[in-house]
């Protein structure tokens, strides 16, 4: 499937970015957050790669990034999902075996679990690490 | 006989976290039987600093000298994804003479973080001699670096609009007795290194294929040994690299030794752009005038470059404030070393040591 049809066959709209200030060369927002396995899918039928997965605090939930970039022409595409805390995501290990550390490191970071990964765990954080440091409500412990 | 049989065949062994061969404090936990690998489980974290964190409490500005303790050995070329970010949201245009200073500077710690590699992975498989060779070369690249920065490390060089300090002559002298003495240099050490043990240890262990590539993420010279042609400086031209020529050496099998000869290769590359860049290098101011109080505007802004390693994105979340909302790296030998688990596998331990420092990793970087 050609990725024009992203925004037909997916609950994608197309977010509108110049590439000089932003640094993504196209990104889309996912309405629907467990279609990103399929659109994970589509991303690698045609040779893209999975840069990384992000997330970052909004105050009212998470924002979720999915970074594809492919190695034969400049395309580096975003695909952002609004998503609460302590959700349960679709893992997309299956697709990209990177997805694999990047989503244990949300995990670790943000405390959303991913269905289907096949071994997740706290990946930086030492062991008896209380709460999910990059949430702005987390405090550090005191002493 | 009832006794032996009880004997398990298999058992664990832990490689790290305080291990000469794993560079840092990396943890790979070896299920063999024997001298053989059955499985393997990479442990991280044992840098963990929480940077990301950090960043959040600290101005842009304070930002800066932090960018260079991820990737210890190259770290202008982290400086510079962090600048490029930071450039990028703010519209600053960077002097031509500093984008070539930048060029000059990022190359020579490309080829200092590629010599290191060479050096410590020779030493890694029992060559102690090729290590002083490399050094002898490294250390000048070091002494130019202290000329211009101060530092012989974690070198807090690049500013916003330009860099901290122009080139000294000093620098410039420097620079051609290297530049004389580099490409002999770097003849003998393969000369040397190419025994018929080294090929042995390295030809036909570690393959990764090109669909290994795909699904990992992999950038930078273990993707180039597997025959990716994928350069950001070549694919994404950033800075003057579109004005310069050179070529992106690939290999063809994905072994140890095609990582190695890309590396060998790209030293070769990187002196041709360091004397380009100081033929073109043209006078004029070395920075822009850079503001005091750095406020990025409401957005989000991602910059890559390629390191020695590979691609670095540097992701940053600005609320309006002097501080970003969310710093995130997108350190390539995180994604270089999740591939190591697939590659282990059937392998003696003997040759763990040569895959794991064929990827070349840096502990700091993968761990934040």
């Amino acid at each position: 499937m050609a990725l024009v049809a992203l925004v037909d066959n997916f609950s994608l709209t197309k977010i509108d970015i110049s590439y000089e200030a932003k640094g993504f060369n196209h990104a889309y927002l996912l309405e629907k957050k467990e279609e990103i396995v399929d659109i994970a899918k589509a991303f690698k039928d045609e040779g893209y790669f999975l840069e990384t997965i992000t997330a970052f605090d909004k105050g009212d939930g998470l924002r979720m990034i999915y970074l594809f970039n492919v190695h034969h022409k400049v395309h580096r595409t975003a695909v952002y999902f609004d998503s609460p805390y302590d959700a349960e995501l679709q893992s997309i290990t299956n697709v990209f075996p990177s997805a694999n550390w990047f989503e244990s490191e949300v995990y670790d970071m943000f405390g959303v679990t991913f269905k289907g990964h096949p071994d997740l765990k706290r990946l930086l954080t030492p062991e008896g690490m209380k709460g999910f440091p990059l949430l702005k409500s987390w405090k550090p412990e005191e002493e | 006989m009832d006794t032996v049989k009880e004997i398990k065949k298999d058992f664990f062994i832990n490689m790290g976290p305080q291990h000469p061969s794993t560079h840092g404090v990396l943890r790979i936990v070896l299920n063999v039987e024997g001298e053989k690998v059955l499985s393997s489980e990479t442990v991280l974290g044992y840098a963990h600093r929480g940077v990301e964190k950090m960043a959040e409490s600290k101005t842009y500005i304070q930002m800066m000298p932090v960018m260079d303790r991820f990737d210890y050995v190259s770290s202008m070329l982290f400086e510079w994804g962090y600048v490029g970010a930071l450039e990028k949201a703010l519209g600053v245009k960077v002097p031509e003479r500093a984008e070539y200073i930048r060029v000059i500077m990022g190359e020579l710690n490309r080829i200092a973080s590629h010599l290191l590699w060479v050096g410590a992975f020779l030493l890694d498989l029992g060559a102690f001699t090729p290590f002083l060779w490399v050094f002898d070369a490294r250390e000048r690249i070091m002494d130019m670096f202290e000329e211009v920065t101060g530092q012989r490390m974690t070198n807090n060089y690049f500013r916003i609009g330009g860099v901290k300090d122009d080139l000294t002559p000093q620098f410039f002298k420097m620079l051609q007795d290297f530049l004389k003495m580099i490409r002999e240099r770097m003849k003998d050490t393969e000369d040397l290194i190419e025994s018929i043990i080294f090929l042995e240890r390295v030809k036909d262990i570690g393959f990764i294929s090109k669909q290994d590539v795909i699904d990992y993420g992999l950038t930078g010279p273990v993707a180039r040994g597997s025959g990716f042609s994928y350069d950001l400086r070549k694919n994404e031209p950033y800075s003057v690299y579109d004005k310069i020529d050179f070529e992106i050496p690939v290999g063809e099998k994905g072994d140890c030794y095609d990582r190695y000869k890309v590396r060998m290769k790209e030293v070769i590359q990187s002196v041709r752009i360091v004397e380009q860049a100081l033929n073109l290098l043209p006078d004029g101011p070395y920075t822009e005038k850079s503001p005091k109080v750095v406020k990025l505007p409401e957005g989000e802004y991602y910059n890559a470059v390629e390191t020695s390693r590979g691609l670095l994105g540097v992701y940053i979340v600005s609320d309006g404030s002097t501080k970003p909302a969310r710093f995130k790296l997108r350190d390539p030998a995180f994604s270089n070393l999740s591939i190591l688990d697939k590659l282990l596998p059937g392998n003696k331990i003997s040759d763990v040591v040569a895959i794991l420092g064929s990827i070349d990793v840096v502990i700091p970087e993968i761990d934040r």
